[in-house]
């Protein structure tokens, strides 16, 4: 579902061109859950923007559901992501100025669907924030963002979901939860999830672990 | 600040530099640029009472007085008078302004005064009938058409004067009036002078009014062609000698000669020119007034006259520091005579 | 420690290297603020010290003037002369008038200058005082070096004698198109003296000053002077001068002849209110701009403590970052001033001369005199902007970020105690007497009270619609309210002074609208006639019958106004000839109410059945019936009158009580005047006569041909007639001119308080980056973001402007009804243009939304990925 042709990517510093990828190529099934793992600074992030259509290779192709990402206007972009994508963060980047409900219903509100619908209440039920729907993200814990932002990230029912180190700032009991919580939930949608992590724990939860080292993938 | 020192200080400075940059029209310096006025010539007697009037031909003229006075415990005072004509030519026309100068000096203080008008204002001039000489209430007034007898008035806040003047004999200076101020005679006035006037009156300085009685002196002068402008300082002294006796001597500097001139008058109507090289007068000491050095002691030796006299001021502050400054003053002799008279310190030396 | 200091403060600074907006805001609100602050600093103290200096300069200086005898248009020569002779010095022959050039009007002032040159020994010390015009020993004018000596005649007869030379300073030849050399045209065709242009320190006024005889040739006065002034008056003088004088002139003493100076007062307050405005306005700028550097900063602030700087360390380092700011604000402050000073003050200064009659030119001084100034304030700008913040930004934790305050820097309750405190005051004046001071207190009250609102208002608006269920169908509008809502903390400062501005605006626009008309009803009333004529007796003689006989002519009469005391008061009386047409051109008709508006306290209740003409009708018969007087407004607040009461005054020495019949408007006229039968009044002032006409012509069209018919054939000149529809026309350019400086400074006010929004919106955009990233990234376009903030920015301001309107009303009614009228005794009606009001508001709306167009969508447009990887 997800195909890689020929990716190259590379930043310019003030005085040298660095190379991320060079011809970087694979495939990622549907359904599958692939940690990706590497040293600092290898790339993965950037990957993951890649495939997300917020930064964009110097050539190559991505095609995301036999839809080529690489060629889409800002505007196409932004309704394929609120329409297959879901994404995790890090720093959770949960919207200050909305409640944890608001939060997960942003996207799905941006589709058109429905605030809340059976799917929602299922889903806030296996993540256990039933009591915080309410409750604004500065009076929400670490892990009870994160787990706001993976509800939103799977509100919508995304084939794809990009999540990048989202235990990185937990607790290693509540990183646990949060990926007990994680895989619960991309079960029940059967979403494809590329994860990024230093943790060989957290890569444990998935299906397979790909290496990202010196641009290359190793599978 | 008042409003003249305002004006003065700011404004008429502005004004009268303003003007400076409109291309100015100078003071004659010679008789051939005075086509437009009269010319000072010889073979012109002068004649009275004609030549009291205005010479409004010329450009500039004056009616002097000065007076030697005592008080009845014989201190000393010295008043002075001068109304002067100067006339500047526009075109055809020529314009006139009046300004006068008043002083009146006692052994510890001077007072001096001056104003200023334009002719056609109507409070300035000179008229004939009767003979008046007048810049505002500053009033010198004749009899008839002379101004000789007559009476001086002039009356400013820190001093003030009310005098008779008697009458007086006429003398003509130079030859029949036409006095050169150059050896060329290129330079020179019309000039005549009234050496024996008796004066009675009062004074009123120092918050007192004082009864005086002494002698005066008229000097009547006009020309168009008497001075170089910036190249020019006299001394003027005028003595008398005793009851009968007047000496008069001014020497002009120019920047090429000094003319040395000296009249003895006596009251028979008498009088004798005194040869240049029978004076010898020079200076003994000198005070500064505003960055110059006026010699205000004097020696004068006048062999042929048997004068041998050192002059002194009654009071050595008697510089008149009026828009064009000048000494002038009451002096006193001691030597072969002692008179009483009044030197007058102009310009440059 | 120093040199830690040092570092700590070169290191917070180069955060402004690469944010330099923020650097650039910061800068512009400072300067801005203090420039606009000092601007009207400068303008009132060259207007103070004009007015204090006025006993220095020509005219200016007299202790009194010798004016003509009422009856008469100038003094003759002979008086002038006359007391010069007699030994009064101190006084000056002036001529002076309007003369027509081929462009409009200039005035023309001739003196003789030679007496000014008269000067004479001091009394000694133990005598009282000393004369003026004086010697002194320090006196640098004794300076022979002073004078080009032996030239002094040249120069002063080429400005005293033909061809002459015309006097101007810049300020007035700049504002008359006068160059230096030019000979300017008059209307006959003759020229005047050749323009030689003085600098304004010289002392000159608004006038052309050359000699009096120039003058008298071109005002048509030979032999005649309009005044002589007495510059010094002795005891003597001035038995002298009565003396003298008493059949041809009145001694007038200066200080009658100084026009209120309270005026002025109110002219600079209100130039200074708005300054201080734009100040405060400049210093909300500043404030923003610096709270989000504070914002940025925070990482590097904890990183020193962490590093082991102190507090104290940071706060120095800080205080010296404000120390540069205040430096560099205060440079481009004194520039801005300067240049915007010299662009105004000959025009305010113009006007000051027209209105409150003071002759001096507005002098700017030297820049550096003003530099202590421009620090002060720019120091206190910088404080009141920074220095909270910066203190935050130095003493909080190491390992805690900023959180936003919560005590809210406005209280809804304290706005609600000023607005509360503010009613009470205007509304019941039983409780708290009317005065200025009060109805200062009322207006600043409003403003504050009102202004504080803005943000509560914002949040409660935001929260209301957040709460609408149906919103969560607009999930772009949902987030975008929400957002506002939290937001409202930064963006009310902002807000709250461009509600100020607006606010200020709206004011300042309603009351000049409102005096502009009441104005212009007052030359209306006043000037109603379209020709005056002064003349003597003989052309009288001649002149009206022919007039009365003219097919142009609708109305002619002897025009009365004179001078007479009211309860032992100067006042002015008019007598009205009983005449029908008369009756029907008076103020009567003009003036809309006998009385003064109902709910005035001063005056009682007059309905409007006192219009009807049954009533004008019965008060023209009992005025011509001396069963009593009319008087004018301004007669009727001082003495607290209505119709009925009784009044003193005294005629020419004659007393009468009489009856007040009825009161028409002066349109905020502070001069007493009161009508009186014309017949009655020349039986009680025998000796006045009239050599006015008024005339009303038909057709405004006709005035000119009639002018030019009367001229040639009864050889009038300039000096015989006046032409109201000229005077009204300049009267209200002088207005236009007076209120054109007001308008400007509340405009760049506007724009001021403008850039101030755009700022706070454009530096909470740069805040809210990282949250714009998001919503992009979770599927939002870049467009949408864009119109989302735009839809913010409109939304608050036009919340804004909605607050604005009224309390710009509120201000300008307070102002004017209770700080002029008790102040000065002014009353007028508001004059309310919706269409001039919403062009403001709707003209202040589309440019902060152009202004903000392209940056906010180029901001909505920077890298996702960036953002989305910065730390929290």
């Amino acid at each position: 579902m997800i195909t890689a042709r020929n990716i190259c990517k590379e930043y310019c510093d003030a005085s040298e061109k660095i190379v991320i990828f060079d011809n970087l190529n694979f495939t990622i099934h549907s359904g599958e859950t692939i940690a990706l793992m590497g040293q600092s600074g290898a790339g993965k992030s950037t990957l993951l923007h890649l495939l997300g259509g917020f930064d964009k290779p110097e050539s190559g192709h991505i095609e995301i559901n036999s839809q080529s990402i690489s060629s889409m206007s800002d505007a196409r972009l932004s309704r394929f992501r609120r329409q297959f994508l879901g994404m995790v963060f890090q720093q959770y980047n949960l919207i200050p100025s909305l409640t944890a409900r608001d939060n997960i219903s942003f996207v799905r509100r941006l589709n058109g669907l429905p605030a809340e619908d059976e799917f929602t209440r299922e889903l806030v039920h296996a993540l256990q924030l039933q009591d915080r729907l309410d409750h604004y993200p500065s009076q929400l814990s670490g892990g009870e963002q994160q787990r706001v932002a993976i509800a939103r990230a799977i509100a919508t029912q995304p084939l794809l979901i990009l999540a990048d180190e989202p235990t990185g700032n937990l607790d290693e009991q509540t990183a646990a939860q949060v990926m007990t919580m994680l895989m619960r939930a991309v079960a029940l949608q059967q979403s494809t999830l590329l994860l990024v992590t230093h943790s060989p724990t957290t890569a444990s939860y998935l299906d397979k672990t790909w290496r990202l080292e010196q641009g290359q993938l190793l599978c | 600040m008042q409003l003249c020192q305002h004006i003065s200080s700011t404004l008429l400075c502005t004004i009268l530099f303003t003007c400076l940059s409109v291309n100015a029209k100078p003071l004659p310096t010679n008789s051939s640029e005075n086509a437009e006025f009269s010319i000072v010539e010889p073979g012109h007697p002068i004649t009275f009472p004609f030549d009291h009037r205005l010479h409004p031909g010329f450009q500039s003229e004056w009616w002097y007085i000065t007076a030697n006075l005592q008080d009845e415990d014989n201190n000393q005072y010295g008043i002075q008078f001068t109304l002067f004509s100067s006339a500047s030519l526009t075109g055809n026309t020529k314009q006139r302004i009046f300004f006068a100068h008043a002083a009146l000096t006692t052994t510890d203080n001077f007072y001096h005064a001056e104003r200023y008008a334009r002719s056609d204002m109507g409070h300035a001039g000179v008229e004939y009938q009767p003979w008046q000489a007048y810049l505002d209430h500053w009033q010198f007034t004749g009899t008839e058409q002379q101004p000789l007898p007559g009476k001086l008035q002039v009356s400013e806040p820190a001093f003030a004067y009310q005098l008779k003047l008697s009458d007086s004999d006429y003398f003509l200076q130079g030859d029949q009036g036409f006095s050169p101020k150059n050896n060329d005679a290129s330079l020179a006035s019309y000039y005549y002078s009234a050496p024996f006037i008796e004066v009675s009156g009062n004074i009123h300085v120092e918050g007192k009014s004082i009864a005086v009685r002494g002698k005066a002196w008229l000097d009547r002068e006009w020309s168009s062609n008497f001075i170089e402008i910036d190249k020019i300082g006299w001394d003027w002294l005028s003595l008398h000698l005793d009851q009968d006796t007047a000496l008069m001597l001014y020497r002009v500097r120019s920047n090429r000669e000094i003319l040395l001139y000296g009249r003895i008058m006596h009251r028979d109507g008498r009088q004798t020119t005194i040869a240049p090289t029978d004076i010898n007068w020079r200076a003994v000491a000198s005070q500064r007034f505003s960055g110059k050095d006026y010699p205000i002691e004097w020696r004068l030796e006048i062999p042929s006259q048997q004068i041998t006299l050192d002059i002194q001021p009654i009071n050595n502050n008697q510089f008149l520091n009026t828009r064009v400054p000048y000494w002038e003053g009451a002096v006193i002799t001691k030597g072969s005579h002692e008179a009483q008279g009044y030197l007058e310190l102009f310009g440059e030396r | 420690m120093l040199n830690r200091i040092l570092i700590l403060g070169v290191t917070l600074l180069s955060h402004y290297r690469r944010h330099p907006a923020q650097a650039i805001f910061l800068l512009s609100g400072l300067s801005l603020g203090v420039a606009m602050l000092l601007t009207t600093l400068i303008i009132s103290s060259a207007a103070r010290q004009a007015f204090t200096d006025t006993q220095q300069t020509l005219g200016g200086q007299a202790v009194a003037h010798l004016l003509p005898k009422h009856s008469q248009n100038s003094l003759p020569e002979q008086l002038y002369r006359d007391l010069r002779l007699k030994g009064v010095s101190h006084i000056m022959p002036i001529a002076e008038g309007r003369i027509k050039t081929e462009k409009g009007f200039m005035q023309i002032r001739g003196l003789d200058l030679f007496p000014l040159l008269n000067r004479s020994s001091n009394r000694l010390p133990n005598q009282t005082g000393s004369e003026p015009d004086s010697y002194s020993d320090n006196d640098p004018d004794n300076s022979p070096d002073n004078y080009p000596d032996n030239d002094l005649n040249n120069y002063l007869f080429q400005f005293s004698f033909p061809p002459y030379l015309a006097l101007v300073s810049e300020s007035y030849a700049q504002l008359q198109g006068l160059k230096n050399g030019q000979q300017p045209r008059l209307a006959d065709t003759s020229t005047l003296p050749e323009v030689r242009i003085l600098k304004d320190s010289a002392g000159l006024g608004y006038f052309i000053l050359c000699d009096i005889r120039c003058a008298q040739k071109h005002l048509g006065l030979t032999q005649r002077l309009t005044s002589i002034l007495i510059t010094h008056l002795s005891p003597t003088d001035k038995a002298l001068i009565k003396q003298l004088s008493e059949q041809h002139a009145d001694l007038v003493m200066a200080d009658k002849s100084i026009k209120n100076p309270a005026f002025t007062d109110a002219f600079l307050l209100n130039l200074q209110a708005i300054g201080l405005l734009a100040f405060l306005v400049g210093c909300f700028i500043a404030f923003n701009a610096v709270s989000f550097s504070v914002l940025q900063r925070q990482q590097t602030v904890k990183q020193m403590r962490l590093s082991g700087a102190t507090a104290n360390e940071i706060v120095i380092a800080l205080l010296f970052e404000l120390s540069c700011w205040a430096l560099l604000a205060s440079i481009v402050g004194s520039i801005i001033a300067w240049l915007l000073s010299t662009l105004l003050l000959p025009g305010i200064g113009f006007t000051l001369e027209r209105l409150f009659f003071n002759e001096n030119i507005l002098i700017l001084g030297r820049i550096q005199d003003w530099w202590g100034q421009a620090i002060t304030l720019s120091l206190a700008a910088t404080i009141i902007a920074t220095l909270l913040p910066l203190i935050r930004l130095a003493r909080q934790p190491p390992m805690t970020s900023i959180t936003e305050s919560s005590t809210r820097p406005y209280s809804l309750l304290l706005s609600l105690t000023l607005l509360g405190l503010g009613s009470i005051m205007a509304f019941y004046p039983s409780l708290i007497k009317p005065s200025q001071w009060s109805g200062l207190v009322i207006t600043a009250s409003w403003f504050i009270g009102g202004a504080l609102l803005v943000p509560s208002i914002l949040t409660r608006f935001y929260q209301l619609f957040c709460k609408f269920k149906g919103l969560l169908r607009y999930p772009a509008l949902h987030w975008m309210l929400n957002d506002s809502r939290l937001d409202q903390q930064r963006q009310g400062i902002a807000m709250t002074a461009f509600c100020i501005a607006i606010a200020a605006c709206i004011a300042v626009l309603i009351m000049v609208s409102s005096f502009r008309q009441a104005f212009t009803d007052y030359l209306d009333v006043t000037l109603p006639e379209s020709l005056y004529l002064t003349l003597d007796q003989n052309q009288i003689k001649d002149i009206k019958p022919f007039l009365s006989g003219h097919p142009d002519v609708e109305l002619v009469y002897p025009f009365f106004m004179s001078n007479a005391l009211i309860n032992q008061q100067p006042g002015l009386v008019r007598g009205l000839t009983n005449d029908s047409q008369r009756q029907s051109s008076f103020i009567l008709e003009q003036y809309s109410v006998l009385g003064i508006h109902s709910g005035d306290t001063v005056s009682g209740d007059i309905t409007s059945s006192t219009k009807s003409s049954e009533a004008y009708n019965e008060l023209w018969r009992k005025l011509h019936q001396r069963k009593g007087i009319i008087v004018n407004q301004a007669l009727a607040l001082n003495y607290k009158l209505k119709p009925g009461d009784r009044l003193s005054i005294v005629i020419n020495n004659h007393p009468i009580n009489t009856e007040v019949l009825g009161i028409y408007f002066s349109y905020g006229s502070l001069v007493d005047v009161f009508a009186i039968d014309q017949q009655w009044l020349m039986e009680l002032w025998p000796q006045l006569q009239t050599n006015r006409l008024g005339v009303f012509i038909k057709d405004d069209s006709r005035i000119s041909p009639l002018l030019t018919e009367l001229t040639n054939r009864f050889q009038l000149n300039t000096h015989h007639y006046v032409l109201p529809g000229s005077i009204k026309q300049l009267a209200l350019s002088v207005f236009q001119r007076t209120f054109h400086a007001t308008q400007l400074l509340s405009v760049t006010i506007l724009l001021i308080a403008a850039i101030g929004v755009y700022c706070a919106s454009y530096t909470a955009q740069l805040e809210k980056q990282i949250q714009y990233r998001l919503v992009h990234i979770l599927g939002l376009s870049s467009r949408k973001i864009a119109c989302m903030a735009l839809l913010q920015l409109f939304i608050n301001a036009s919340l804004t402007c909605m607050l604005a309107l009224p309390l710009g009303i509120l201000v300008a009614w307070a102002s004017t009804k209770i700080v002029l009228r008790y102040a000065f005794g002014w009353y007028f009606d508001l004059i309310i243009d919706p269409l001039q009001l919403s062009l403001i508001l709707f003209s202040s709306i589309a440019i902060l939304l152009a202004g903000a167009l392209l940056p906010f969508y180029l901001n909505t447009k920077r890298h996702s990925a960036k953002y989305l990887t910065a730390q929290g």
